[in-house]
């Protein structure tokens, strides 16, 4: 009898210590669901105050230049697309569709030259022994660390007694040999982290240094490629400096100063113009950006995460 | 295929680091050589410096009857394997296996019959589409034999491919080697294969010839039974073989060889084979060659038996030196262990006596 009421003790002491447990585990489901709530409701909150200003960038540019100022709101009362037929048509004889022309002959050589000149130098680096090796990456390493600004002048003056002011070219050409040390830099850096035994094998199966490079380099440096494409095109895209020292004609001016252009020309701003412009400015570095982003952001962290 | 003839090869670093000592070593047409040694011995860099990889300090490497020092890895008639495959990762397997015959200029339809005939061989027909990603390491091993194979080259190298494997598929794939390597003598188109390990097993299983190094110089090459049965110095004594030789210190006095206070009696079969006395000796003797006996011989103290199966590692100590013996699991069950000592007779007919000061082997016949 002792022994009956023993063995019903210890099942409901086990059944209380279950139940226990399964409490526990509710509450603490119910604990995870509360915080990942509050994560997101914070996440939430501080992205749309990052993206506030372009949004009401974007709903602006459909506004009257009377209801940019009156409504402080983002939504347009009465929508209208008059900024951007305005705005396109711009002030000067050229339409806007000119300025992103001009965009484009700096952005696409530049980018392509970029590309080819610094994968070629980061592939020297990274790969062969030679000479004076240590002392050329060092300036390599110091023009990286050095102002832009300081080189303006000279840049300048030599550009001018080459004769290619008012021209695309002191735009595109010095990126077009390398002349962006941070895309060596970075490309030889993502170069270390791949191992050479693949280069190797190509030299047994025959292929030259170029070979190696074009077929077997290449292909394993896609993802850091795009990242040095995308930035260079956005940058280049965003530009004002360059192109205001070099470029004086208004016909060859590309949408960075066009936009600049709009303000400068007009006594009374005609804000939503401008705003328009500029949503169309950012559009095709936007777009390039969602298109490359997963190979982007796998460019930029293999570099890191690659032993 | 064609001979391998390396002279006087020496690979210096930074012009401080000698790598490679001036080695000598002949591979005979359709030999399969083994290089073997422990970590940092420059088997690598050896095999590496035949690739044309790494530059040659001095020295002369031959294939056939070409010397090949100035030539780029490409132009050497070679195919080398990796030890972790290098297989270019973006091209498909099929592409990866025709890579140096594109580069050659091979039409394509002769590279796809050459492609075919390897996936054959080396049955990875179902592989060929597929990216080195997709493969498991066998698998992508395979390929990468493939990929030597097709070219069809004067000679194999071998840089340490069964490493990244399992236990198990390394000895399925060694086999599949040497397997590969008797098939294409056989239909009379035998390849020279120099072969680097760090595995004694692989090379004993594997090589025709074993060549053993250490520190950048060759201590022997030989076959393998040749290696095992009478090593030429006491670094192969110790790097063939398993369980290791055993090696007693002691003195030689007239026919005594006496380790601390226990004499073991060289024999005429010893005593005639040896070719000079050292003052400091050593016994090498293998474990299977030192037998347990009762009553007489040396004495140790047991302090540990492994048992393998068939056969047990005993693990004992004379005078204060661990040495091991092999007993059959019978003889080691009818073992009197009551006192943990041991009565082990050695078999002096294989028996080495070691110079300890140069490490050189007095027991053997010299050469010549």
């Amino acid at each position: 009898m002792t022994d009956i009421s023993h063995a019903s003790d210890v099942i409901t002491a086990g059944a209380d210590g279950l139940a226990e447990a399964r409490a526990a585990n509710a509450r603490q489901i119910r604990n995870a669901k509360i915080s990942a709530a509050v994560r997101y409701i914070i996440l939430f909150g501080v992205g749309l105050m990052m993206l506030y200003p372009l949004i009401w960038l974007v709903g602006a540019s459909f506004k009257t230049n009377a209801e940019i100022f009156a409504n402080p709101g983002f939504v347009p009362q009465e929508p209208t697309t008059e900024g951007y037929v305005k705005g396109w048509e711009t002030s000067t004889p050229y339409t806007f569709g000119r300025f992103f022309l001009n965009s484009f002959l700096i952005i696409i050589p530049k980018v392509i030259g970029t590309a080819i000149s610094c994968t070629m130098v980061a592939y020297g680096f990274a790969r062969f022994d030679f000479p004076l090796k240590k002392l050329l990456f060092g300036s390599v390493i110091a023009i990286l660390l050095l102002p832009n600004v300081v080189t303006r002048i000279p840049q300048y003056l030599l550009f001018r007694d080459l004769g290619w002011l008012d021209s695309f070219l002191p735009l595109w050409v010095p990126s077009a040999f390398a002349g962006d040390a941070f895309f060596v830099f970075m490309l030889v850096q993502f170069l270390r982290a791949i191992p050479g035994d693949m280069e190797e094998a190509a030299r047994v199966d025959g292929a030259n240094s170029w070979q190696t490079l074009v077929f077997i380099v290449v292909p394993m440096l896609a993802p850091a490629l795009i990242s040095v494409c995308l930035f260079q095109f956005m940058w280049t895209m965003n530009d004002f400096l360059g192109p205001l020292i070099y470029i004086s004609s208004v016909d060859k001016y590309p949408v960075s100063l066009a936009l600049k252009l709009s303000i400068d020309t007009t006594e009374a701003f005609e804000w939503n113009r401008i705003l328009a412009m500029s949503v169309l400015t950012i559009t095709p570095a936007l777009i390039v950006f969602f298109m490359a982003q997963k190979y982007f952001i796998e460019g930029l962290s293999a570099g890191g995460v690659k032993g | 295929m064609a001979r391998l003839q390396l002279s006087k090869l020496e690979k210096v670093y930074g012009g401080a680091f000698k790598a490679v000592h001036g080695i000598d070593l002949d591979v005979q047409e359709g030999e399969f050589m083994v290089l073997v040694g422990p970590s940092g011995c420059a088997k690598s860099t050896t095999l590496r410096m035949i690739a044309g990889l790494e530059e040659v300090t001095s020295g002369e490497i031959r294939i056939g009857d070409r010397i090949v020092n100035a030539l780029p890895p490409g132009k050497r008639r070679i195919a080398m394997v990796f030890q972790n495959y290098a297989l270019y990762p973006h091209m498909k397997v099929r592409s990866n296996l025709a890579f140096g015959l594109r580069l050659a200029h091979v039409p394509k339809a002769e590279r796809e019959a050459a492609v075919r005939e390897v996936a054959r061989i080396l049955e990875i027909e179902p592989l060929l589409d597929r990216l080195p990603k997709q493969l498991s390491g066998g698998q992508a091993q395979r390929v990468a034999l493939g990929r030597a194979l097709i070219k069809k080259p004067e000679v194999f190298l071998f840089d340490e491919p069964l490493s990244n494997l399992d236990a198990k598929l390394r000895a399925s794939m060694r086999v599949r080697i040497t397997d590969l390597h008797k098939r294409l003598k056989a239909e009379g188109r035998p390849s020279t294969v120099v072969y680097v390990t760090h595995d004694q097993t692989e090379a004993m299983t594997m090589g025709d010839r074993i060549c053993v190094m250490k520190d950048g110089h060759i201590m022997q090459v030989a076959t393998p039974k040749e290696l095992y049965d009478r090593p030429a110095n006491l670094f192969v004594a110790g790097f063939i073989g398993s369980p290791e030789m055993n090696v007693i210190d002691g003195e030689i006095e007239g026919t005594d060889f006496r380790l601390g206070g226990q004499v073991i009696s060289l024999d005429e079969a010893v005593l005639n084979r040896m070719h000079a006395k050292p003052q400091e000796a050593a016994l090498g003797i293998r474990p299977q060659h030192m037998k347990l006996s009762a009553g007489n011989g040396l004495t140790a103290r047991l302090r540990s038996a492994e048992f393998m199966g068939h056969e047990v590692y005993l693990h004992a100590m004379l005078e204060g030196k661990e040495i091991t013996t092999v007993a059959g699991a019978a003889e080691y069950d009818a073992l009197d262990r009551s006192d943990e000592r041991i009565r082990l007779t050695p078999d002096l007919a294989h028996a080495h006596i070691f110079d300890r000061a140069s490490g050189a082997n007095v027991s053997l016949p010299l050469a010549g």
